[in-house]
């Protein structure tokens, strides 16, 4: 049964909503209620640690709708939504969505955890039951059996086209070699190695290729992410060097 | 025909044997090869290495899974190697080469034989660009004394299918080109042609004159247009005036529902499940509504997929100026 049937016939289970800003977790908890779905907020003041917040959900919640930034109307949360559904999903296997308000935090604090977090969903979205419970379901379908389509991933170049400072560190965009939009995608600096946390050495890398798996069937650049990347550091304008000969 | 929006990309299969021409930018190509089981493409062949016929192709290369035989890229105008788009492009293609999993040429004119890329009871000619065109490159003046851009450099492929059915490639084919081959005397006769350059070609004073040409020339019952509805209005008015001033009875087929055929998106289907009449190919437009005949099957006598009534029911209840029957001469 999936959760939006479960809303029609009075699901008995729990989701667990977790936003620094209580308005709006209450807007959720609203929504979800008013289809008939139950629904506990946490006490951030309880979960102030990663594994505090995982064992919390084990132990009180069979879904979770979380936002990315927990730390902005509350003070001493030891980590960030995006790395609480990367374990939930990822370890727990506990099906959720993460929301968020801010476009920059999709590159910088989602994209690194993206490979396990299925669904991101804006916050003019969270309004909509529908639209939470239906990313709950995706994320069932992920942890039971595997990557849908659009989120199968692809080895492709991806071609860094600048450095730049971000609100939470060091940033860089690159070009998904392959991918049908023509969008720059932002991730940490640090996807690619703690020498380029320091923004100087990041800006040697514009220009350079890097090979790493892309999902390129995602339609938007929110849900692109990339995995298993390569050491190389290719300058494509050193390639006439290095192109070899056919296979025999 | 695969619906990658503006762009062109058709899978040819025959028996155990398959190959691609073009790979424009969509998530369908790479889709559509694991939607038709296909584990080894014999050859792509890229018209010409422009971004709406190249781009799929480090798709192709990031499916590990996937044996590629040869690679043959057409020339284009002179772009970039610092550039993201180019700089992907050549890294993909470095690391095909130096990994040993395909060949890759950039050498692709009229002199290949047709044993060189035929396979599977399917005959696949190159019948452009000419050996001398292909030499002197964009930029250059044709062998009939016209300057050339990259479009006319394309290559022109004819495939004849193991059933006879014959579909005319053209890439993005421009009037220098035609010119050429007309002079020369070549023979683009097909069953099917997939019309040059998306329906337009902004270069050409007289687009009605260059499609009435084209379809002389070719002799089609079925003319394919591959098209971007985010693109302006393609095929042009012109174009298919063209088209119907030497067929009047040829069946029209894009792949997304022109902007020409409905201005705005609010009347498009609000769900793709709407869209029954498209085929199982995957397809750009499917998802966001967009599509018009959408991924297309061809055999036998021709269009084999969507249904020629079911795609017009659609026009009829979605288009609130349909091109290809407002344009369309009275049947005598």
């Amino acid at each position: 049964m999936t959760l939006m049937e479960a809303a029609d016939e009075q699901y008995t289970g729990v989701v667990a909503v977790l936003d620094d800003d209580a308005d709006q977790a209450k807007v959720v908890k609203i929504q979800l209620e008013d289809v008939g779905v139950k629904t506990v907020i946490a006490d951030l003041d309880e979960v102030s640690t990663l594994d505090r917040a995982v064992d919390w959900i084990k132990g009180n919640a069979q879904a979770v709708i979380c936002d990315v930034q927990l730390n902005l109307h509350h003070v001493g949360i030891a980590y960030n939504g995006a790395e609480l559904m990367a374990s939930v999903i990822g370890d727990l296997k506990v099906p959720g969505v993460l929301t968020t308000g801010f476009k920059d935090d999709v590159g910088m604090l989602v994209r690194p955890h993206r490979p396990r977090i299925p669904v991101l969903v804006s916050r003019d979205e969270t309004e909509d039951a529908n639209v939470l419970l239906h990313g709950v379901d995706i994320c069932r379908a992920e942890i039971v059996g595997g990557r849908a389509p659009d989120r199968r991933t692809y080895r492709v170049p991806l071609f860094i086209e600048k450095a730049g400072h971000a609100d939470t560190g060091v940033a860089l965009d690159a070009r998904v070699g392959g991918w049908s939009r023509k969008a720059s995608m932002r991730f940490p600096a640090g996807m690619l190695g703690t020498p380029y946390l320091d923004y100087e050495a990041a800006r040697t890398l514009t220009g350079r290729v890097f090979f790493a798996h892309v999902n390129l069937g995602a339609e938007h650049e929110a849900d692109l992410f990339f995995e298993k990347v390569e050491p190389d550091l290719i300058d494509p304008v050193e390639l006439p060097l290095h192109f070899g000969a056919d296979p025999s | 025909m695969i619906d990658v929006g503006h762009g062109n990309c058709a899978v040819v299969t025959g028996a155990e044997w398959a190959m691609m021409i073009d790979a424009g930018a969509s998530a369908a190509v790479i889709q559509t090869v694991a939607h038709l089981g296909i584990t080894r493409l014999d050859s792509i062949v890229i018209s010409h290495r422009d971004f709406d016929h190249a781009r799929g192709l480090v798709q192709l290369l990031g499916r590990e899974s996937l044996e590629i035989g040869a690679i043959y890229i057409g020339a284009d105008a002179a772009k970039n190697p610092s550039a993201p788009e180019t700089a992907n492009l050549l890294v993909a293609l470095a690391d095909a080469k130096a990994n040993g999993r395909c060949v890759v040429s950039r050498d692709l004119d009229d002199t290949f034989t047709t044993e060189r890329l035929s396979g599977g009871g399917v005959a696949v000619e190159v019948l452009a660009p000419t050996f001398a065109t292909a030499m002197t490159g964009p930029k250059g003046t044709s062998p009939v004394g016209l300057p050339m851009t990259s479009n006319s450099v394309s290559a022109v492929l004819r495939v004849t299918l193991a059933d006879g059915l014959q579909i005319l490639l053209p890439g993005d084919m421009d009037e220098v080109a035609l010119e050429e081959l007309t002079t020369a005397g070549a023979d683009l006769s097909a069953d099917v042609l997939v019309f040059p350059h998306h329906g337009s070609l902004g270069t050409v004073p007289d687009e009605r004159g260059f499609a009435a040409a084209v379809m002389r020339a070719v002799g089609a019952h079925t003319v394919l247009f591959s098209v971007g509805r985010a693109q302006k209005a393609r095929p042009t008015h012109e174009v298919l005036s063209g088209v119907f001033d030497i067929n009047p009875e040829a069946r029209i087929a894009c792949t997304q529902l022109s902007s020409g055929c409905l201005a705005a998106d609010t009347g498009l289907p609000n769900e793709s499940a709407a869209l029954t009449h498209l085929t199982a190919i995957p397809g750009e437009g499917q998802s966001r509504c967009r599509s018009c005949a959408g991924s297309m099957s061809l055999s036998g006598v021709g269009m084999t997929g969507p249904d020629s009534e079911a795609h017009e029911a659609f026009l009829v209840a979605t288009a609130s100026t349909p091109m290809c029957r407002d344009l369309r001469p009275p049947l005598s």
